[in-house]
């Protein structure tokens, strides 16, 4: 893990040690503690961190809008339904259900069954966010996401070569096992390479070559498919990191 | 979810939700709309909630909703609407915050890219952790450290100006003790 990288993920290090455990930072701490460089930045950001924070802390909210929030709206949260009719009917429902279905289902994460591979991925970008592996060594990556039997990415678009690689994720979906690599490039903007183990689930892909961009949601994305895996490179369209460039060499 | 938990929930949030709503919202009004429509929904349906624990991101991401919907029901009923915060707020209205030193933070806060700015609050906004901030939001961990480091950057670029801007005034931000 280089500085830049290590900057990155201290960011988001808050600042009064609540994420001293979490292993997500420890690559990045452990930098710091070795290169006086960046133990310097780290303790320069920490302090603005704090400062701040206070600062924002002595903004205080109308008084009296409180106490009418709570003259009011507890009075409609004190009332006592008759719920347990309904959970137990609702309980019996599920347990049936689950009972009749379950050696049927796909297991692994839920996602949606007849989603679109573009749909599938800004799906897991909103709603499954985790990076199960920091680290700036692609080999490393690569190796993580092998030893977790996720889809391996092969040849990656050009422009993707000029970026940092920040960290990964793997997932057991209901729609196959799925890899994140994340990259970070200039002015730190972001783009994530998702890997869907299938191609062949996702019919109508184009090849490495030629890629298809597509809008979904808040996301420009790129898709295509390559020695059996389908591809999606995702960037937030407000990012101001057209996913088209990474394709020009 | 019984009126003491809802009371106890008011006292504990009603003040870093205003503070997110205000980072959002284009003036002290509107900020207190957001907070109260929070408050409302989880009266609505904040019942059906059984972990407790999970009302912090619960709330922040239906206040953050919240002004998603506004601001594209505003969009689509003027064309003109005007990010300036500071500049909206009458002067009686901005004594309700009572340090300067908040003001200041608030107003530098506006003046960093909107993209950057939800992150940023929450990261300042009673600590939340990267991966709660991921799920206010609804954006992948890589993508929230991104932006809390691209838009931390503005912030001390707006504050430095801020600060060079005031001749002879003293720095905006307080000093803490350092451990």
């Amino acid at each position: 893990m280089n500085n830049d990288h290590a900057k990155i993920v201290l960011s988001v290090y808050r600042p009064h040690g609540q994420d001293a455990n979490d292993p997500f930072f420890s690559e990045a701490l452990q930098q710091a503690k070795l290169d006086p460089s960046l133990s310097a930045w780290l303790n320069d950001e920490q302090r603005f961190d704090a400062n701040f924070a206070t600062n924002l802390r002595s903004i205080t909210a109308p008084a009296d809008a409180k106490t009418m929030i709570k003259a009011t709206m507890g009075a409609s949260t004190g009332r006592q339904r008759r719920w347990w009719p309904l959970a137990l009917a609702a309980s019996l429902a599920v347990l049936l259900t689950t009972s009749l279905l379950f050696k049927f289902r796909p297991s692994g994460l839920p996602l949606p069954e007849n989603a679109t591979v573009a749909q599938l991925a800004t799906n897991l970008a909103e709603h499954h966010a985790s990076i199960g592996l920091m680290s700036g060594d692609f080999a490393k990556v690569r190796q993580w996401i092998s030893d977790k039997g996720g889809p391996l990415p092969d040849d990656l678009p050009p422009g993707l070569a000029k970026m940092m690689v920040l960290g990964c994720e793997t997932w057991n979906t209901t729609r196959g096992k799925v890899s994140l690599v994340c990259f970070v490039g200039e002015g730190k903007k972001m783009v994530h390479l998702y890997i869907f183990e299938k191609a062949a689930d996702h019919p109508g892909l184009p090849d490495f070559a030629h890629p298809r961009m597509e809008k979904e949601g808040n996301w420009s994305l790129a898709l295509w498919q390559n020695h059996g895996r389908a591809y999606v490179l995702g960037s937030p369209t407000d990012s101001g990191l057209p996913v088209e460039s990474f394709f020009h060499t | 979810m019984d009126a003491p938990l809802f009371q106890q929930l008011v006292d504990t949030w009603y003040d870093p939700l205003y503070r997110f709503a205000l980072s959002l919202a284009r003036n002290g009004d509107e900020a207190l709309d957001l907070t109260q429509q929070t408050f409302a929904r989880w009266a609505e349906k904040g019942h059906g909630m059984r972990d407790a624990s999970k009302a912090k991101s619960w709330l922040f991401t239906v206040l953050y909703r919240e002004f998603l919907n506004t601001k594209r029901h505003q969009q689509r009923e003027s064309t003109s609407a005007d990010e300036a915060f500071f500049d909206d707020i009458p002067a009686e209205e901005r004594s309700v915050q009572s340090a300067a030193e908040g003001q200041d933070a608030m107003a530098a806060l506006h003046q960093i890219d909107p993209t950057f700015r939800a992150p940023v609050v929450l990261f300042y906004l009673e600590n939340h952790s990267y991966l709660e901030i991921a799920e206010i939001l609804g954006v992948p961990i890589g993508t929230v450290m991104s932006r809390i480091s691209r838009g931390k950057e503005q912030l001390r670029r707006k504050l430095r100006a801020s600060t060079a801007g005031r001749s002879g005034q003293v720095i905006p931000l307080r000093q803490t003790k350092e451990n």
